[in-house]
């Protein structure tokens, strides 16, 4: 199994230290955790990197360390990195000696534009580098300009169900207008929520004609149907956090301008979302999860095991030591 | 300076909409219908929730029987509207597809003038199936950028994009412009529920039982930032784990942490006046049960983006399609629309004030942009 590091922020490369530092305070006393965490339900992702730290020592313990770099953004295109970032963090993972991996989103014509402008560097400074590709032209451009970067297919274009009826207790099934029993339905409804559309030949070998030999999965609670040779493809997960839903409208962006908590606008991002935190009110809802900027996730729990395992065969653990937003 | 586009308008339909009902909508204004089709032999083995469309909450949303959607489509050919069939679900798999062959074949045996689809898969599929069916993009295509556009075009025989709701009006202007070599359409969402998340990104499900996620998820515009932690936060909460009774001191770690931190931040709302007896019209809350989000005052800006099809998204709303219809048709029709044209239309200032109604941002209205060739 390949492990990858996984970073958004290159802030967060500088102080990777302290990032993918265990530490052990668990019984400090309760005002601790008031005085520093508050009641705010977005950090949770400090609760999380404490968690991801502890397993990642244990698992460093008994496996091989990072070998690959994923660094770039996948949700929001404000936080494409900029050409003199990029070329850092590929200094930095040639100096240790690590593969890279550079990471993109979906994107508008503008998007666009900064994307291709860093895959340009990219291709010079480090050919051979994979491209995760969230949008079709993303792929498009890869495929035609840069043949010499390889691309993978992102979770964003992985369209399985993340948070659907199989997470804790499923959900009760709507039987208005069915024949059918419910178990029948839920049998159902569980066979297609493990499965992808990429197991639809025409799909995949469009795909492999674009050079496309890899797929990064999120992980999901109901697993995933995958037959033992990924069908001649090769298949990476994300832990521990997985994208559930997000929006090019930002509920942290929105603290300096209100508007842009509900709506996109053509003024540009001041990303307070890298200084900020802001969480909403999830009403009534069984399972946590997780908002960061303008995207929201859930930090994997047992479930992740046969990813994690080998028992679904992907090949690659993407470790995210925080949100990579 | 081009003629003055005609603006089209495509709305929802379901089995509640009997053939005179469709004729009823397109005297209203009705150009187009599109409509689900989710028979039993897919409902009785996936359920609701796992669906051919996007539309997953039950059977009011659909039509369930062949014969059904065929009188529909009819009485649409009839009174000269096109119809399209949303097959527009963000994924298929092979298990499905003999049952879904099926299904979208007799679908396509109706003569739809289009079919809705999101999955690049099903696009393929539709390609090796000889289905002539024109193909429509569904915004769960993701459809953001001119070569996105492009890739899709180059598996199936599309003639229209269905434009993601988050995208400013600039960015669909830009878009559309460089795409102008494809003759493709360009249809964009103006009146009913604006979801705050991208349908296209968005992998949660939602139920015709219990509550869906979005509709949990509270933002509230007053909320308060704080500050994300520093690199160091570790250091401190081991300093403070250590030796927790020193951290009462003043220049304790727990209390330089604090004093970095400081206090949340705010939002800047702007201040108004939202006490149901200040404003004039119509209640807030009574305008958004009805609409529930708006981009009336969008349209001539969408008109100048390129935009030439109107989406009024209201499937499963009975009698309330009508409403939203009447005003989009008011608006399209006006040859010089104004904010205020449009928001008398709406009849509630409550609900023209109120942050978050709006389907796209408040300022957009007529664009001045220069026209910039995408690749």
């Amino acid at each position: 199994m390949e492990l990858a590091l996984y970073l958004s922020n290159v802030d967060d490369l500088r102080s990777i230290e302290q990032g993918l530092r265990r530490i052990d305070f668990w019984n400090s006393p309760k005002f601790v955790f008031e005085i520093m965490f508050g009641n705010d339900s977005s950090t949770a992702e400090y609760f999380g990197n404490l968690a991801a730290a502890e397993w990642l020592e244990n698992y460093l313990a008994a496996q091989d360390s990072f070998s690959r770099l994923y660094f770039g953004q996948e949700f929001c295109e404000n936080l494409i990195p900029s050409s003199d970032v990029l070329q850092e963090v590929v200094a930095f993972a040639h100096d240790l000696q690590l593969s890279f991996t550079y990471v993109t989103g979906y994107v508008t014509d503008a998007g666009l534009a900064a994307t291709r402008r860093n895959l340009a560097l990219l291709a010079e400074q480090a050919p051979g580098s994979e491209v995760v590709f969230n949008d079709w032209g993303v792929l498009t451009v890869l495929a035609e300009e840069f043949p010499s970067l390889v691309p993978v297919l992102g979770r964003l274009l992985i369209k399985q169900q993340r948070m659907a009826r199989f997470t804790t207790t499923p959900p009760p099934v709507n039987l208005r207008g069915i024949n059918a029993t419910e178990t029948v339905v839920r049998a159902g409804q569980q066979e297609a929520l493990r499965a992808l559309n990429l197991s639809i030949p025409e799909y995949r070998e469009r795909l492999e004609g674009l050079g496309v030999r890899r797929f990064d999965l999120d992980i999901v609670p109901q697993g995933v149907e995958l037959p033992a040779d990924v069908w001649g493809l090769e298949a990476s997960c994300y832990y521990p956090w997985g994208y559930v839903t997000g929006s090019r409208n930002c509920l942290t962006a929105g603290v300096l301008e209100p508007e842009r908590s509900f709506v996109v606008t053509d003024s540009r991002c001041a990303a307070p979302c890298r200084r900020f935190n802001r969480a909403t009110k999830v009403l009534q809802f069984p399972q946590a999860t997780v908002q960061r900027g303008n995207s929201v996730f859930i930090y994997h729990t047992d479930y992740a095991a046969p990813y994690l395992l080998g028992e679904i065969p992907v090949d690659r653990i993407v470790f995210e030591p925080w949100i990579p937003l | 300076m081009s003629a003055r586009p005609t603006l089209q308008i495509d709305v929802g339909i379901d089995a509640s909409d009997t053939p005179d009902g469709i004729r009823e909508l397109a005297h209203a204004g009705a150009d187009e219908f599109f409509a689900g089709y989710v028979p039993a032999q897919w409902s009785d083995r996936y359920g609701w929730e796992i669906g051919l469309n996007r539309r997953t909450f039950g059977a009011n949303c659909q039509f369930t029987s062949l014969e059904g959607l065929a009188a529909s489509i009819a009485a649409a050919h009839g009174a000269g509207r096109r119809v399209f069939i949303t097959f527009n679900a963000h994924d298929y798999h092979s298990e499905q597809v003999p049952l879904l062959r099926r299904i979208v074949s007799d679908a396509a045996s109706l003569e739809p003038d289009a079919l809705v689809v999101a999955d690049p898969a099903l696009l393929e599929l539709l390609s090796a199936w000889d289905i002539a069916t024109p193909v429509h993009l569904s915004i769960g295509a993701g459809s953001f950028n001119g070569a996105a556009i492009r890739h899709l075009a180059g598996i199936a025989d599309i003639r229209r994009v269905v434009l993601p709701r988050k995208m400013t009006l600039r960015e669909m202007q830009m878009l559309i412009a460089g795409l102008a070599d494809l003759e493709l359409e360009f249809e964009a969402l103006v009146i009913g529920y604006r979801c705050l998340f991208n349908d296209e990104f968005c992998f949660t499900r939602h139920t015709g039982t219990g509550e869906p996620f979005c509709n949990s998820f509270v933002p509230d515009p007053e909320a308060s930032a704080s500050r994300r932690l520093p690199p160091e936060w570790k250091d401190v909460a081991m300093e403070a784990a250590h030796a927790p009774d020193d951290q009462f001191l003043v220049g304790s770690a727990l209390d330089r942490f604090r004093k970095k931190q400081g206090d949340p931040i705010r939002p800047r709302i702007p201040a108004t006046d939202t006490t149901s007896a200040a404003v004039e019209g119509l209640d807030g809350l009574l305008a958004s049960s009805l609409f529930t989000h708006c981009a009336l005052c969008a349209i001539p800006g969408l008109r100048e983006a390129g935009v030439t099809v109107l989406k009024v998204p209201v499937r499963g709303t009975g009698r309330l399609k009508l409403r939203n219809l009447e005003v989009v048709r008011r608006v399209a029709d006006h040859p010089a629309p104004t904010r205020e044209f449009c928001r008398s239309l709406i009849g509630s200032q409550d609900f023209c004030d109120k942050l978050g109604n709006c389907y796209y941002a408040s300022s957009e209205g007529p664009l001045a942009v220069p026209q910039r060739g995408g690749k």
